[in-house]
């Protein structure tokens, strides 16, 4: 097996997608690396290398002298000038550079795949997703761009990211298998069910029973605002730190692998979204047979 | 002669930062500009959310100690009505935020910090081997234990509470809004004792934290040390090596001034670690009130007064001329201070770290000692704590909406004290204003010409070499700061290291 050079940059990041992915459990994230022969060539919290060892890399990187097989990216990108230089530079040239070198670009974190809390209003950076602005297509790389294998950037949101999705996306790759994308590049596997799906209060929801309060029996959808129902990911059947989720453990879901967090899922404890048609029928059967009508 | 160096990334910090230092012809530091580069603009972005809006979306400020900011927004909105949460709801913060701490100090100690030691500049070492064959990141199999029987296990705890880690989701206004079972706490019993029996077999070598907890002196400290197994310890190696490589003569900063927010509130109203204000080594109240920012040498407007965080402004100038830094000066009565484990103990007056510093002064090896030490008095609070917590009663009291009004809310994160400030109008944030334990650090010169606390602890070092530029790495690195790190050392001859422009 050849190994794989992997080089992971940070823009308007809070490092929560870092710290979640070195939670990874099977295996832990050092033994992944070494069993899937991916060499961590940068990463911003782990390497040993800085300043001149590190600045020599990225030249190696950008003159084709060292290959960038897999570009990580995490944390949306400022692309007003004067908000992110970096570098010598900046975040955003430093984006395109390395894109343009990479065999396959992954956004891990809402904000790199869709832009995130930066990118809400007022948006004094301009920031924006890789390949994304919010639910739009685009992004600071433009709807055009596709890495050295010819894919587009492989979206992996979340507020945090999962360590599961990074972690078995990249073996996918790394073992041939396919990955297939929905309409937001998000491997489709882990971003399919809704949050709903999976959730120890879903009985609740079926029988109409909600909570209406933080703490209380129920269904957190009516009352406090659950985006468990209109967000895409297999939190409740994944689950987080190997035990719990958001709504498992007591927390209405915000939605925040959602293309349009967080401005299309304030005020968070409010009903934001419209319900998906296949959701509304379960709900509407469901009450037929158990209350005898809507 | 003056000359420049850059040293452009220094990495293995959190977040956006750079530092450059100008090193006259006798390899010594005489200035130093700490910068912060990457602007997000988090406050004008909650401005017109509702409170509880603002607070989820302020915890994502901070992947890293996102439990503090979750905890000191929920205490913000609280401040707003002097809104008492119930004893469950205050332990569950404060177990979540204990583990949080932990899992924090240990990643820093382990993965940020220790990689510094394995630097070929140390290769005489009599110890080197050891050291690399321990804190060799990405290779050792120690720290592979560490994120086994540590982080995995106590983020597990986190999790069974606040739903996950980063971004925990426990805190909001009114308590917590976890609801555990028994088997749950049992679970999480059992992790937290497991962790603690790894922390004593594999991190002290055989010596309880019960044991830790009675050390209270330096000389106690060197009279364990003659026991092998203790020596051969990560701690024992450490106080061997950092000395040897003389991590204990440099770091320091000049104005020693300290602040603690306080952690860890027991039933009767007193913490496990105090908050306060240490001035001359003299214990002061705290008080929020005297704490006000300057944005003189930041990319903000600036103003003729400093301004309190209450009435706060975040009005963005890109390269502003004079200016360096994306960071503001917060400043406590006009004073530069600094925050994190070492101030923290030095203020909960800790008999260990008070004795240390009057050893060793303030410096990088003491810094990471007082990291180390919290370690060993918060785990077996965690364990007294879930043991208090009583499933008949509440763990959250119904919040009423806000309309109108202003609070704050002040916390302990793992390097230091966080404070968040809200103004709330027609139920929706006209101000939210946070000031980080790093903005305290990293901040860049006030208005009365005084460096931040990094930027002092650079200034006067004496660097090994003329490109040596691991001193200046260790001294922002033993200050954990939350802002990934560049160095810019602005110094010798030919020495202007910056990454090529085509980049």
């Amino acid at each position: 097996m050849e190994e794989l050079n992997l080089i992971w940059m940070q823009g308007q990041t809070c490092d929560g997608d870092s710290m979640s992915v070195i939670d990874a459990e099977l295996p832990d994230f050092i033994t992944f690396l070494a069993r899937n022969k991916i060499n961590l060539l940068y990463h911003p919290t782990l390497s040993p290398q800085f300043g001149p060892e590190a600045q020599k890399l990225f030249e190696d990187c950008l003159s084709g002298k060292v290959r960038v097989d897999i570009f990580v990216f995490e944390g949306s990108v400022p692309t007003k000038d004067g908000y992110g230089d970096f570098l010598g530079t900046d975040v955003k040239t430093v984006v395109k550079n390395f894109a343009s070198k990479a065999m396959i670009t992954v956004a891990v974190g809402t904000c790199a795949a869709f832009g995130g809390i930066p990118a809400a209003p007022p948006n004094e950076s301009g920031s924006m997703g890789l390949q994304f602005k919010c639910y739009k297509k685009g992004g600071w790389l433009g709807e055009e761009y596709v890495s050295g294998l010819g894919f587009p950037v492989i979206n992996i949101p979340g507020c945090p990211t999962h360590p599961d999705w990074v972690i078995n996306t990249l073996q996918s790759f790394r073992l041939g298998r396919p990955v297939i994308l929905d309409e937001y590049n998000r491997p489709k596997d882990y971003f399919e069910e809704k949050v709903h799906r999976g959730c120890k209060h879903c009985e609740f929801h079926e029988r109409g029973l909600w909570a209406k309060n933080y703490t209380e029996i129920g269904c957190y959808a009516a009352e406090l605002g659950c985006k468990g129902r209109t967000t895409n990911a297999d939190c409740n059947i994944r689950l987080w730190n190997g035990v719990s989720s958001c709504t498992r453990s007591g927390a209405p879901c915000i939605g925040c692998c959602d293309p349009g967090f967080p401005m299309s899922m304030t005020p968070f404890s409010e009903e934001t979204l419209s319900l998906p048609e296949d959701v509304k029928v379960i709900v509407n059967a469901k009450k037929k047979v158990l209350y005898g009508g809507e | 002669m003056s000359h420049k160096t850059i040293i452009d990334p220094l990495n293995r910090i959190e977040g956006d930062m750079a530092v450059e230092i100008t090193v006259d012809e006798h390899g010594k530091v005489t200035d130093a500009k700490s910068i912060g580069f990457v602007y997000r603009g988090f406050e004008n972005i909650f401005k017109g959310h509702k409170p509880f809006d603002a607070m989820r979306m302020s915890q994502r400020s901070c992947g890293v100690c996102p439990v503090s900011h979750g905890t000191a927004g929920a205490k913000a909105i609280e401040n707003i009505v002097d809104f008492k949460i119930p004893r469950n709801g205050q332990l569950v913060r404060d177990i979540v935020l204990g583990a949080n701490i932990i899992v924090s100090h240990a990643t820093h100690f382990y993965f940020m910090w220790a990689p510094d030691l394995v630097n070929p500049e140390y290769k005489k070492q009599k110890l080197y081997p050891e050291i690399v064959k321990r804190f060799d990141p990405l290779k050792s199999e120690h720290l592979k234990a560490v994120l086994k029987n540590a982080r995995i296990p106590l983020h597990s705890v986190v999790a069974t509470f606040g739903g996950k880690f980063p971004h925990p989701m426990h805190a909001i206004p009114g308590g917590a809004c976890s609801i555990p079972k028994h088997i749950e706490l049992i679970k999480v019993d059992t992790m937290v004792k497991e962790v603690k029996a790894f922390v004593e077999e594999a991190v002290l070598n055989g010596i309880t934290l019960e044991d830790w907890a009675k050390v209270k002196s330096v000389k106690q400290v060197l009279e364990l040390m003659k026991d092998k197994t203790f020596a051969e310890s990560d701690i024992g190696l450490f106080i061997q090596y950092g000395q040897a490589i003389g991590l204990h003569e440099y770091g320091e900063g000049t104005d020693n001034n300290f602040i603690a927010f306080g952690f860890g509130e027991n039933k009767d109203g007193s913490w496990l670690f105090k908050p306060g204000y240490l001035e001359d080594g003299k214990l002061h109240k705290l008080d929020e009130d005297h704490i006000s920012e300057d944005t003189h040498h930041s990319y903000y407007e600036t103003e003729k007064e400093w301004r309190k965080p209450k009435d706060g402004k975040t009005a963005p100038v890109p390269r502003k001329e004079g200016a360096y830094s994306w960071v503001k000066s917060p400043r406590y009565f006009g004073n530069v201070c600094e925050l994190g484990p070492l101030a923290r103990q030095l203020v909960n007056e800790d008999p260990l770290i008070t004795d240390l510093v009057k050893t060793f002064g303030v410096n990088t090896f003491t810094r990471t000692i007082a990291r180390l030490h919290e370690i060993c008095l918060i785990l077996p609070k965690l364990i007294e704590w879930i043991g208090e917590l009583d499933l008949e009663k509440p763990f959250y009291s119904p919040f009423p909406e806000i309309t109108e009004g202003s609070g704050y809310g002040l916390a302990e994160a793992p390097r230091g004290g966080v404070g968040h400030w809200i103004t709330v109008k027609d139920g929706k944030c006209e101000i939210y204003q946070i000031i980080t334990p790093t903005t305290w650090n990293c901040s860049p010169k006030d208005s009365n010409g005084k460096h931040g606390a990094i930027e002092q602890a650079l200034v006067g070092i004496k660097t090994k070499g003329k490109d040596s530029i691991l001193e200046a790495a260790h001294i922002v690195r033993s200050f954990d700061p939350c802002i990934s790190c560049s160095i810019h050392a602005v110094g010798a001859k030919k020495a202007r290291i910056r990454i090529d422009p085509g980049l």
